[in-house]
């Protein structure tokens, strides 16, 4: 036979919030628990910390004199770092020997340059000794040139000395310009002629039959 | 010590060990209850705990400060309960009127010996619900969370969480009145 029960409501039944068992000291175990989790290793490193026996012999007292040798040949090391030994001075030498070698070739490439630069005319007084070297040579090369000019002159001396005598020199010092004589200020026209300076004078008049005898050309001159 | 102090610590290799302590004894209990009023058995529980907080050390430095510790510790042991209940249905291939057989009988061996009808009556109208359900009605009437911090675990509005906790109240209060009504009847 049904009752009439009063309607259980949930804020009717007492709220308990841990309703399930737990193991005694669960909690104050469990840190422990999630930290062999997350750092399962930390057996193996003390297992890997304690050193294994060697299997190989060595000699008696190795290891005491070991830490003693190590620190001589460290010492050994640093003094051969701090002294120049005979080895570094022989590198010494070699850095020497190239710089002095890089300077004579720094010094041979400026002499190229330079006598580059004295051919291009760069330098004006440089030109002008070119230019003088070259005219010596010219004259020296033309000398049988400057041999028909004076023989032309003589030429023209005899054919005057039947009314007038002049000496040979000083026909040449009078009419020839001393520049001439002096091989300076000569403008160079060409490689076979020397052009007679516009101003030259003659001291004598020709007739025309004289230059019909002698076929001269004035326009030469 | 204030959560931001812990993650602070953390991140800081010298202190990391001992912030990771102190995050423990903070928050085990209340990771522990979570997990086992949802999965029921202690040793499930003990499991997925050390699981969950396993997590949280490799997870912990890239944590963002923008959400809570506490909801983010609390979707972690969420996931971890779905996702055990989810496989250990499918390894024992039972139905889920079977899987709540399971968890009823679990139950049975699990309350206190001292607790009274009525909160076993309760337990097992809490096991009849759906699993998101469940954690709804457990976070809100056991662990009283905020609708708020609820929505943030869960990923759920807060309109559809408080219908959803209206539903689980209604359907536990019927469960527990009809089992009432028919055990009256009996007896």
């Amino acid at each position: 036979m049904a009752t009439n029960r009063p309607y259980i409501r949930l804020s009717d039944i007492p709220k308990n919030k841990h309703p399930f068992t737990v193991p005694d000291n669960y909690f104050e175990q469990l840190p422990e628990q999630i930290d062999a989790r997350i750092h399962p290793h930390d057996e193996l490193d003390v297992r890997f910390a304690t050193p294994p026996e060697s299997t190989f012999d060595i000699p008696d007292g190795y290891f005491n004199d070991l830490a003693a040798n190590i620190q001589k040949k460290t010492q050994a090391l640093e003094l051969e770092a701090a002294v120049p030994t005979q080895k570094n001075q022989h590198k010494l030498w070699i850095i020497t020997g190239s710089m002095a070698a890089a300077l004579a070739l720094l010094f041979a490439f400026s002499g190229i340059f330079k006598k580059n630069t004295i051919d291009d005319c760069a330098d004006p007084l440089a030109c002008l000794e070119v230019t003088e070297a070259e005219f010596n040579s010219y004259i020296e090369s033309e000398a049988i040139l400057d041999e028909e000019l004076l023989n032309e002159y003589e030429i023209i001396e005899n054919a005057l000395s039947s009314d007038e005598t002049i000496p040979l020199d000083d026909f040449v010092e009078e009419t020839l310009p001393s520049s001439i004589v002096k091989n300076e200020n000569i403008e160079v026209e060409s490689e076979t002629s020397v052009k007679i300076p516009s101003d030259f004078e003659f001291d004598f008049e020709l007739t025309e039959d004289d230059l019909e005898t002698f076929d001269y050309d004035y326009e030469t001159l | 010590m204030e959560d931001h102090v812990l993650i602070e610590q953390f991140r800081d290799p010298q202190s990391r060990q001992f912030a990771f302590n102190q995050l423990i004894h903070k928050y085990q209990e209340r990771v522990y209850w979570h997990i086992r009023k949802m999965v029921i058995d202690h040793d499930d529980t003990n499991d997925l705990t050390q699981d969950v907080f396993v997590k949280i050390y490799q997870n912990l430095e890239t944590f963002r400060a923008d959400a809570q510790l506490f909801t983010w510790i609390y979707r972690i042991a969420t996931n971890e309960c779905l996702g055990f209940l989810r496989k250990k249905k499918n390894r024992t291939m039972v139905t889920w009127d079977d899987a709540e057989n399971e968890l009823q009988h679990a139950l049975a061996n699990s309350l206190a010996p001292d607790g009274d009808e009525i909160q076993l009556k309760l337990q097992q109208a809490i096991l009849t619900l759906p699993e998101k359900q469940r954690l709804v009605f457990n976070m809100k009437y056991f662990d009283e969370l905020k609708y708020e911090d609820i929505s943030s675990i869960l990923d759920t509005s807060v309109g559809a969480l408080k219908a959803s906790y209206h539903h689980a109240v209604k359907k536990i209060e019927a469960f527990i009145n009809q089992d009432a009504v028919l055990l009256t009847s009996n007896g």
